[in-house]
């Protein structure tokens, strides 16, 4: 290790506190069975529970009632900080093994022809993260100590109807309760030989509550379908509580130890994301046959205006491919954007959020029986962006990749 | 000798195995351990345990899918009713220790089916048609011949794999998708070794039958190809016999028969005549039997045979009429609550009862 970048840390009095979790990418996690084999390419298909997500009218055109659930076996998430202390990378690793889907389908057409319902219980994302990095005795420093830990998640909570209004088109509204939680704990301690400390412990609870009204259309043409969706978020509640205890001995004149200070702060912030954004989703699918298929998706996010967590427009793209090796075993492909939501980052500004862009990509396979499938697969995201790690007019560029393992089972009845 | 007390996980373990075994002895006819040791159990026995078992769950997919497609009638003393009839009939078939189940199923076409394993239903419009008790008691007879001697168990026992396969295929085609959904069926899928040991394992099927397959591939029979004249005259006559045996008319499933064509437009003699002339196929009543004049002529033979003439039969028209009313007031309600007024379709009910009377060959009772 090189004496110099952690000199820096310590001429730079403390590290960035950027460790927020993410609400700025929206893509974080694929759900649905056979979505995230398709890399969410799914509003002109949604045939399934996952319609609720993707497009309830989708439902409507489902060839059986079903019940699904998925689950990231292993979800991995690496972000490297390229030349962040000095020449060396700063890496910031996290996990989780969270339920991202379940959900049901039932027809309806006894009740009403073309009918159905689904519910689902979904995770937007998901997020869990233990950071511990440790540093000692290095020329004047003794000990420079700092953890990380992260817990986030967006769930919601959907049910959605679906009519189909004649054979080729079909309208759907899917009402979802989403549920934001996310807790941020960050400490930092800084020990000098020469008795100079500074201590800082970090933390922050966003919660969050809203409506996420859903309406779509579908329409099959051929061996083509259509869909398009728009999903409006109302948030019904929200609270951001920030705490910040700092301590230090330092006399910034002099450099050396001096009297005792302190800031202690408990913040409670009423409206830290204002706003949720609209989005509009339009997909095309196309069927040449019963082997195969090909979907692609645009999925356009409002921007939302927030003094925390403000976040841009951002256009979105997937699409994904579907092909029946043999009549069990289909092989699902898809290639997905994740747009950062948050400014670039320009030279000349300090304290800038990082921002990073993913692609994405999925590859799934299927064992299917009559009447229930499981699928199993890999979704990978490879980032590319900037950021200002440490305080002050630097810019570091980041490379992350995230790797899940994710698997699912659906039943027909 | 004293026995160690087990510990509280192994009580855990062996309650679950406990549950597990009860759970898998529950389902259906296995073999009662304590009667048939396993070392003695008889092999074709087993077998047959088997096969009834594969009978059974393939009725009871069918039967769910013609449920599903047309919906059960929602009259639960209508259907008791039947049951009734149906089940009295049965006592007087070649099996009377077979359990049957009949439900009616909401559709205005003259039609039943036969599903394996006991599961019968007929629909609301063959009820209406009928104009006694005898009519129903025959028509339910011809069923319950096709489910007693395996009519269609057989037919799909016998059916290569490609074939059962094609079947099938044509099976989910018969459900009627629309053109816009059937873009999205995707392959059949094939059931692995493992696939059909995890669903044996867990839904205790123990047939060497591809059940699901066999159930789809039965519902392309039922629906489009049928069981063939040959089966179907076989069921005439059986139904006929047990009907007879249970006291009623025996003329009555020509009666229906005809009066099934006549209501239909054709003439009056038309069920009379012994003509082999093709009608188009109308329905899948049409598609799925020989052609009624065929089928009287069928049913006139075991008459005569059974001397007909000389049998005093009970027509049952007196409940049959308490039946017929009831059906006919709850369609009323029915198109009372579609806002198309009771008058239309009561006047409707009285001149299809007027149609059923001047149809009725025999006439009054």
């Amino acid at each position: 290790m090189r004496s110099t970048w952690r000199l820096f840390i310590i001429a730079s009095g403390l590290w960035g506190t950027q460790a927020l979790a993410d609400q700025y990418h929206y893509h974080n996690l694929i759900v649905g069975e056979r979505a995230m084999g398709l890399g969410g390419a799914f509003a002109a298909i949604s045939d399934d529970a996952s319609g609720v997500i993707y497009n309830p009218a989708g439902l409507a055109f489902a060839l059986s009632s079903d019940i699904s659930g998925s689950a990231n076996a292993i979800y991995s998430k690496k972000t490297v900080y390229k030349k962040t202390i000095g020449s060396d990378d700063f890496t910031e690793r996290s996990s989780g093994t969270l339920s991202p889907f379940f959900g049901g389908l039932q027809k309806l057409d006894s009740t009403m022809p073309g009918l159905s319902m689904a519910f689902a219980m979904y995770s937007l994302d998901s997020e869990l993260k233990d950071q511990d990095d440790k540093i000692e005795d290095i020329g004047g420093l003794e000990r420079f100590h700092r953890t990380t830990n992260i817990r986030a998640s967006t769930t919601g909570y959907g049910l959605a109807a679906a009519k189909r209004i004649s054979a080729a088109f079909s309208v759907g509204v899917a009402v979802s309760y989403l549920v934001i939680d996310e807790l941020v704990q960050e400490y930092q301690d800084v020990q000098y030989k020469n008795g100079v400390f500074l201590t800082q412990n970090y933390r922050t609870r966003l919660t969050g509550g809203g409506l996420d009204t859903a309406l779509g259309a579908q329409y099959a043409v051929g061996t083509w379908s259509f869909g398009l969706t728009t999903r409006l978020r109302t948030l019904m509640h929200e609270g951001y509580d920030v705490g910040l205890d700092y301590r230090t001995n330092l006399d910034s004149a002099t450099g050396v130890a001096g009297a005792l200070s302190k800031i202690q702060r408990d913040d409670k912030i009423k409206e830290p994301l204002k706003s949720l954004p609209t989005e509009i989703r339009a997909g095309v699918a196309w069927y040449p046959s019963a082997l195969f298929l090909w979907s692609f998706d645009v999925i356009h996010n409002t921007a939302t205006e927030s003094v925390y967590f403000k976040r841009e427009a951002v256009t979105n793209f997937a699409t994904g491919t579907e092909y029946y090796i043999t009549p069990s075993i289909p092989l699902r492909t898809g290639i997905f954007t994740n747009y950062d939501t948050r400014p670039d980052v320009e030279s000349g500004k300090q304290n800038q959020q990082d921002h990073i862009d993913y692609i994405g990509y999925s590859l799934f396979f299927g064992w299917v029986q009559p009447n229930s499938q499981v699928a199993g697969g890999l979704m990978l995201q490879d980032g590319k962006g900037k950021a200002q790690k440490i305080q002050g007019p630097n810019i570091q560029t980041v490379e992350a990749q995230s790797y899940t393992f994710a698997l699912s089972a659906t039943h027909s009845f | 000798m004293p026995m160690k007390r087990p510990g509280g996980c192994l009580h855990l373990l062996s309650l679950g195995l406990a549950t597990m075994l009860l759970g898998s002895c529950s389902f259906g006819a296995k073999p009662n351990s304590e009667i048939l040791e396993p070392n003695k159990v008889d092999v074709e026995q087993q077998k047959k345990i088997e096969e009834a078992r594969a009978e059974m769950e393939i009725g009871r997919n069918m039967a769910g899918r013609l449920l599903k497609f047309y919906g059960a009638y929602p009259d639960e003393k209508l259907v008791r009713y039947v049951n009734e009839v149906g089940n009295f009939v049965a006592k007087y078939s070649d099996f009377p220790d077979r359990r049957y189940m009949f439900e009616v199923y909401n559709s205005e076409t003259v039609n039943a089916f036969a599903c394996p394993g006991g599961y019968i239903l007929i629909s609301l419009g063959a009820i209406k048609n009928a104009s006694n008790e005898a009519e129903l008691a025959h028509v339910l007879g011809h069923e319950i011949a096709h489910v007693g001697h395996r009519h269609m168990f057989n037919t799909l026992n016998k059916m290569s794999k490609d074939e059962l396969d094609k079947q099938a295929a044509a099976g989910a085609q018969a459900s009627e998708l629309p053109e816009e959904s059937k873009i999205r069926l995707r392959p059949e899928p094939e059931e692995s070794t493992l696939g059909k040991s995890i669903a044996k394992y867990i839904g205790g099927s123990a047939a060497g039958l591809n059940l699901l397959q066999a159930a789809k591939a039965g519902m392309s029979v039922i629906m489009e190809k049928g069981l063939g004249a040959e089966l179907e005259f076989e069921a005439d006559q059986l139904g006929t016999r047990y009907a007879v045996g249970a006291g009623f008319h025996p003329k009555a499933l020509i009666n229906f028969l005809c009066r099934m064509e006549t209501n239909r437009g054709r003439p009056k003699d038309y069920c009379l005549k012994e003509t082999t002339t093709q009608v188009e196929a109308k329905t899948i009543l049409d598609k799925t039997h020989p052609s009624v004049p065929t089928r009287v002529a069928n049913i006139k033979t075991v008459l005569l045979a059974m001397k007909a003439d000389e049998i005093i039969g009970a027509k049952g028209k007196k409940r049959f009429v308490t039946v017929k009313e009831r059906i006919n007031k709850n369609s009323g309600l029915a198109e009372k609550e579609k806002g198309k007024g009771s008058s239309d379709s009561d006047a409707k009910a009285k001149e299809k009862a007027k149609i059923s009377t001047e149809t009725d060959p025999e006439g009054k009772e």
